[in-house]
């Protein structure tokens, strides 16, 4: 018996041993699958949050993403905030995520229906955005029990806009330090052309637009050069998107992301457009979607898949200074903030990287976002 | 290879032992002439078979003959059914069987007796009845007799007997005299012959190599030839001489091939240069998940895809413990390897193992002269480029077993075990 206890017990460790062995060994590839992904030289890492069990099919990308209005100002270190509106097959969400000094969050749209592409970035905590239903630029915060809130209506827009309007942004820049003269501005999209509408505050019902961008649609139509009519029909109706609108207070120009998609093939081409105030019947256009402004500097994304994004960084003339690579499965510029770096308060552009982990069938999947600063004098072409 | 050169087709003794005593009683300086016997192997008996005379007397002309004609019959019988071999003169026989008939009622009465001239061997009788004296009749009674006869008398040692004519010089002396044999190996100049007891010798310029050794034994001995394979040998020592003709396969210089990584398979070809043939090698590979024959493991989805691949660039080398013709080899491998990450808009030392010191052991079987297959276990010591800010445990997800060193800035992996070919040329 004590023989047989014996061999059982050698038997036992044997195997024991060959699973111990078994189970240290790295069976799996090092897949680099990085969390975090280096960037480039220049960048400064601010934040990372990550989220588990996140449920979703497929790729995971940024519709919109802006920085929280407040933190980006006070040039308070680590409580830079950014929210991101991610789109994802079968996702198991609806709302947006916030980062901030406590985490990565997802907060819930509870019945709010703002335009995602319209989200813009506001003097106050949380977000603009405009409200479908009822024309209003509103500012949405995370009220921190998860669910999205709205504090309160920043402008109602709809009742300056004159005949039918098809698109609707407001949009707010002042760059830190600087005192410009117009803070916000406004863009109205009719069946005639482009209006604008700028003032040091919104003022709903306020008086019409500035100016009137002449021509400035059928100049945007005739820009496009994949998806045209006469050398490449497309199947959509009407000219075009308008997607994106922003404005520099301190170059002094207004920028829109227009597009032409394809529904059938689905093929698209969005290309950056811009008018200087100072030329208000010149519209220039390149290939690219702009995501932001940085100052006077414009943020253009190019024809890029991840993990490598390249931006081309231009002035209102949209001519090029420089092109940088921000890494990531997907990739947003969030908007300009200041944030202490090296110690020393120091305007900054904020790009957003997402990452997603591995699939794992019990634990849905890891989503990581990083928040990375560049400084904004090297944007002009410095360094 | 061993042959029997006809330079050396002497005549010698088949002996079963090679010693020849020889007692010489003669006067100094004197030819003696004297016979010996020795024992061979062993040798059928002759045997011759006849009619008994009294019997072929006793029986009538037609009988008799018909006795005589199956006398013959058993001759064939004993030819092809025993290791008896027929003698075609009696003085010449070492076994007489006589056959006889005697007529009874309804049949005959066959008779055989067997003698032998050997002293202390009995003979042997047997009888049995038949129906007719035709060889159909009698085939009973003549297997039955060429059984019995076989079992009776086996072959025997032969009796060699030899006239050795030697010189006496002294009187009352005892000559021993070893019938030897020689091996030639003929090899390349410098071969390296490691012989039993520890003994070695080198072919000189002439390529040839000779020893006297003992008849009817076999040689084996280890050939060794630097740049080419080394070679187990055992030679049988005939008694006409042995002659062994080495031919050496160079070792292999170069050496390609493919190894098959981790669970998803990722095919890494390899190139290894040996600079000390046979023992030490340099070389390297590049392993990439772009070569995984399972692309992706952690994604299912139809649009999701890896994004980032990796291409590792190996250089490094190995020692092989063993000689190069043991069909199982081990050795110790160690490399340097640096890792760049690549995909879309993405070509770049990579963050994590950007450089890293691989440390492996490898088993490895011969399976024919230029192809060998091999399991390796292999960790690694890998540097981590982690964004200042971020962990260094958690800069990939999952990150491979291991532990994290030196604060992080380098991670020491557990071994990967992969199997690989490869292929000499």
């Amino acid at each position: 018996m004590k023989k047989l206890n014996g061999r059982l017990i050698a038997a036992f460790s044997t195997l024991a041993a060959a699973a111990l062995v078994a189970g240290s060994c790295n069976f799996m590839m090092p897949t680099p699958n990085y969390p975090v992904m280096r960037q480039e030289k220049g960048f400064h890492l601010l934040r990372i949050g990550s989220m588990d069990k996140v449920w979703f099919r497929g790729d995971l990308r940024i519709r919109a993403a802006v920085l929280d209005g407040a933190s980006s100002r006070d040039a308070v270190y680590g409580n830079l905030g950014a929210y991101f509106v991610v789109e994802a097959k079968d996702a198991g969400f609806d709302g947006f995520l916030h980062l901030d000094e406590t985490g990565l969050r997802l907060v819930n749209r509870n019945g709010l229906e703002y335009e995602a592409m319209s989200m813009a970035q506001g003097p106050d905590p949380g977000f603009w955005a405009r409200l479908a239903s009822t024309d209003e630029i509103v500012r949405i915060i995370d009220d921190g029990s998860g669910n999205a809130a709205q504090s309160s209506v920043v402008a109602n827009l709809g009742s300056t806009m004159a005949g039918t309007v098809s698109a609707l942004w407001m949009d707010w820049d002042q760059p830190p330090g600087s005192t410009p003269p117009d803070t916000y501005r406004a863009a109205f999209v009719d069946n005639a052309d482009l209006a604008f509408r700028s003032d040091i505050v919104p003022v709903a019902g306020s008086a019409l637009a500035d100016f009137t961008a002449l021509l400035a649609r059928d100049a945007m139509a005739d820009s496009f050069e994949e998806l045209t009519a006469a050398g490449d029909p497309y199947w959509n109706d009407g000219r075009f998107e308008f997607r994106r609108f922003g404005f520099s207070s301190t170059a002094g120009y207004s920028w829109f992301a227009i597009r032409r998609f394809d529904g059938v093939s689905g093929r698209e081409e969005t290309r950056a457009a811009a008018i200087l105030d100072a030329q208000p019947g010149v519209t220039r256009t390149v290939r690219g979607e702009p995501e932001g402004n940085a100052g006077g500097v414009l943020v253009i994304r190019q024809d890029s898949e991840p993990p490598g994004i390249r931006y081309a960084l231009t002035d209102g003339q949209l001519q090029p200074s420089r092109t940088i690579t921000v890494y990531g499965d997907d990739v947003r510029y969030l908007g300009d903030a200041i944030e202490p770096i090296d110690g020393v308060p120091t305007p900054v552009a904020v790009f957003g990287s997402v990452s997603v982990g591995p699939e794992s069938k019990d634990d849905g999947r890891r989503v990581t976002i990083s928040l990375w600063a560049h400084r904004l004098d090297s944007f002009a072409g410095g360094e | 290879m061993s042959r029997r050169p006809a330079c050396r087709n002497r005549a010698r003794p088949a002996a079963l032992a090679c010693y020849l005593t020889v007692l010489c009683l003669g006067a100094a300086a004197q030819d003696r002439v004297s016979r010996v016997q020795s024992l061979d192997e062993l040798a059928p008996r002759r045997v011759y078979v006849a009619a008994d005379g009294a019997a072929l007397a006793a029986l009538s002309r037609e009988e008799a003959s018909a006795l005589e004609a199956l006398v013959h019959f058993v001759g064939l019988e004993l030819e092809a059914r025993t290791r008896l071999v027929l003698a075609f003169e009696e003085g010449a026989a070492e076994l007489v069987v006589r056959i006889g008939a005697a007529s009874q009622r309804g049949g005959y009465e066959l008779s055989a007796l067997a003698l032998p001239r050997r002293e202390g061997e009995a003979p042997l009788r047997y009888a049995a009845r038949a129906p007719a004296l035709g060889p159909d009749d009698a085939r009973s009674f003549m297997r039955e007799l060429a059984a019995r006869l076989d079992r009776a008398y086996p072959p025997v040692p032969a009796m060699v007997t030899e006239i050795v004519t030697e010189r006496v010089v002294e009187e009352r002396k005892i000559v021993t005299i070893i019938e030897g044999a020689a091996l030639s190996v003929i090899a390349p100049p410098g071969t390296v012959l490691s012989l039993p007891d520890g003994e070695e010798a080198a072919v000189d310029e002439t390529g040839v190599w000779e020893r006297e050794l003992e008849q009817n034994t076999s040689y084996a001995y280890r050939a060794r030839l630097a740049g080419h394979l080394a070679q187990n040998r055992v030679v049988f020592i005939a008694p006409g001489g042995a002659v062994d003709e080495l031919r050496f396969r160079p070792l292999d210089r170069w050496r390609f091939g493919l190894d098959l990584r981790y669970i998803n398979f990722v095919a890494v070809p390899q190139l290894e240069w040996y600079p000390v043939p046979g023992r030490l090698f340099v070389g390297g590979g590049v392993e990439s998940s772009f070569l995984a024959l399972v692309q992706s493991y952690d994604k299912n989805d139809d649009d999701a895809g890896v994004l980032v691949h990796y291409v590792d660039v190996q250089l490094g080398g190995g020692l092989w413990l063993r000689e190069a013709d043991d069909a199982w080899n081990y050795g110790l491998t160690l490399g340097l390897a640096t890792r760049l990450d690549a995909g879309a808009g993405l070509f770049r030392l990579a963050d994590y193992a950007p450089a890293s010191l691989r440390l492996g052991a490898r088993i490895s079987r011969q399976l024919t002269p230029r192809l060998s297959a091999f399991a390796e276990g292999n960790g690694r010591l890998a540097l981590i480029l982690a964004p200042e800010g971020v962990d260094p445990t958690e800069i990939m997800n999952p990150m491979p077993f291991g532990m994290p060193l030196l604060d992080g800035l380098v991670y020491l992996e557990l071994p990967t075990f992969f199997i690989g070919l490869r292929y000499g040329l």
